[in-house]
């Protein structure tokens, strides 16, 4: 009987722990988890078949405002092309549940794509929010950058400019666009970690 | 309506008579938030500054954010078009509430909110009257969030003597400020690295007690905010363990609003102060304050083990 409430308590403590772990997702510095998700065309996508590779992890809901900026500009599409130019993988992520806003059918999304113009990697579906969490993704957009050891190297906001205007993109700082470059070139990265700014993931 | 009458819900009541003020035009606009502009006095006097107050009221369920929104959102903007000569102070803010739960945690207003401003006519008016126009651009969120609009004007009449105190107007506007933070000379707050969070030492000014106590961060990037904040008691006064955003750094500085709520059979209700202070290194107790709070739980539970186990065996 008392080992079983000591166990109860470490096992409390333990969870406590990794729930405090998981909100905050992943540090930058450490490797970062793995996945496996699908895409829309039904392929499946494991982030550890990209070691080599730069991979940008996006999380994306074309309902939200803050989403429809940095596509509607043209601004999301252009980066995408830019870098998956240069052998980056580009993985935008939809973790919107069944029924909130933002999901949609592998069919839908494949309209959605072709409308938006992705020029993503894959856009992979996530509607249990698992990888969301994993990640501790808060917003759309909100952006992770892995170099080719599999190491986090940037969190947090796509720009400096949180707002919903498009007006604002050509003067702000792209911070996916400078990690990348500055990893590229052996440099550090001068601000690896962000506030990402946005609408709230529509987790169930 | 008196305006001499105490009351406890005076703001509640404020709300229901404001139909009454004379309040500006009020677009049309298919969102879930209106706005309306609402000024203190009833006329402008040239040269006497009067507080101007930017009233959103949201439908229910809806919200919009303060100046820092928090895990999302964006916070209400005002660009003012005022006449020539005229100018309007910096906006002033409610205390927010916590919106949401985790991970996303918001900062904002439900119900109904107002910006105040103080506008500043020129000394010299020759214009009868003087129209106040301001764009006002929001985001109004649900479950899910759209971006409003609205254009908002105020016609007032220009006069040369003082405008008399309108008790109605009077009352509503000292209501809102009631929900606006202060600064404090006799509250006192003292702010310490302690491992991943700031512990923020909160000594109030009287020996009254407070139930709960909740910081806001001006801006992000400074706290984690969907974190809980460990709220307690300490020597002399309570504390609030806010856990850090993940940064480069520690800030230098804790900057934002610090409400304190009474104890429901006491009255109740709450008051917010500004809160400005360094934020000085503290001691390192450990690398990860996990490991650590993990192994004294693991230490307690076993010592509680082998005791009671002892007892056991001797019974």
């Amino acid at each position: 009987m008392r080992a079983k409430k000591l166990f109860a308590v470490v096992q409390a403590a333990v969870l406590l722990a990794a729930a405090c772990a998981e909100a905050k997702g992943p540090a930058v510095g450490k490797p970062a988890p793995g996945f496996t998700l699908t895409d829309v065309e039904g392929e499946k996508h494991s982030l550890g078949d990209y070691k080599g590779n730069y991979v940008v992890l996006e999380w994306v809901n074309h309902g939200c405002p803050f989403v429809k900026k940095h596509y509607n500009s043209g601004n999301m599409q252009a980066l995408q092309k830019e870098t998956t130019e240069k052998d980056v993988v580009w993985l935008s992520i939809a973790s919107s549940a069944e029924g909130k806003q933002g999901h949609y059918t592998p069919q839908e999304w494949k309209k959605v794509n072709e409308e938006k113009k992705s020029a993503a990697s894959a856009v992979l579906l996530d509607a249990d929010g698992k990888v969301g969490k994993l990640y501790g993704a808060k917003t759309t957009p909100h952006m992770y950058v892995i170099d080719p050891q599999g190491v986090l190297i940037y969190k947090g906001a796509i720009d400096d400019k949180p707002t919903t205007d498009a007006e604002d993109v050509p003067g702000a700082r792209n911070y996916v666009r400078a990690a990348l470059e500055e990893s590229m070139a052996g440099k550090p990265i001068s601000e690896p970690v962000t506030e990402a700014y946005g609408c709230s993931v529509k987790y169930k | 309506l008196s305006a001499l009458t105490p009351r406890r819900s005076s703001f509640a009541v404020a709300l229901i008579v404001l139909p009454l003020l004379a309040a500006g035009r009020e677009n049309s606009h298919p969102a879930h938030t209106r706005v309306s502009l609402v000024a203190e006095e009833g006329w402008i006097q040239p040269g006497r500054p009067f507080w101007v107050a930017v009233r959103l009221e949201m439908d229910p369920g809806w919200h919009t954010y303060w100046k820092n929104p928090g895990d999302s959102g964006a916070p209400t903007r005002v660009e003012w078009r005022l006449p020539e000569g005229f100018s309007a102070g910096p906006l002033r803010w409610p205390a927010p509430r916590r919106l949401g739960e985790p991970p996303v945690v918001n900062f904002g207003y439900e119900g109904k909110v107002a910006l105040l401003s103080e506008v500043t006519p020129p000394a010299k008016l020759s214009a009868r009257s003087a129209t106040l126009r301001a764009s006002v651009k929001w985001m109004e969120c649900e479950k899910e969030c759209l971006p409003g609009e609205d254009d908002v004007e105020l016609v007032l009449r220009v006069k040369p003597d003082v405008p008399p105190l309108d008790p109605e107007a009077a009352e509503f506007f000292a209501a809102m400020r009631r929900r606006f933070p202060r600064k404090s000379l006799e509250w006192k707050f003292l702010a310490q690295t302690r491992g991943e969070n700031i512990r923020l030492r909160i000594f109030p000014s009287s020996r009254e007690r407070w139930a709960a106590m909740t910081f806001f961060p001006e801006r992000r990037g400074v706290i984690d905010h969907s974190a809980p904040q460990g709220f307690g008691r300490t020597g002399g006064g309570y504390r609030l363990d806010l856990p850090m955003a993940e940064a480069v750094a520690p800030p230098d500085a804790l900057q934002g609003v610090l409400t304190v709520e009474r104890y429901a059979e006491e009255g109740g209700g709450a008051e917010a102060f500004e809160v400005d202070t360094p934020v000085e290194p503290g001691p390192e107790p450990a690398p990860g304050l996990w490991l650590f709070l993990g192994g004294s739980a693991v230490l307690v539970a076993a010592v509680l083990w082998i005791v009671r186990h002892k007892k056991g065996g001797r019974s």
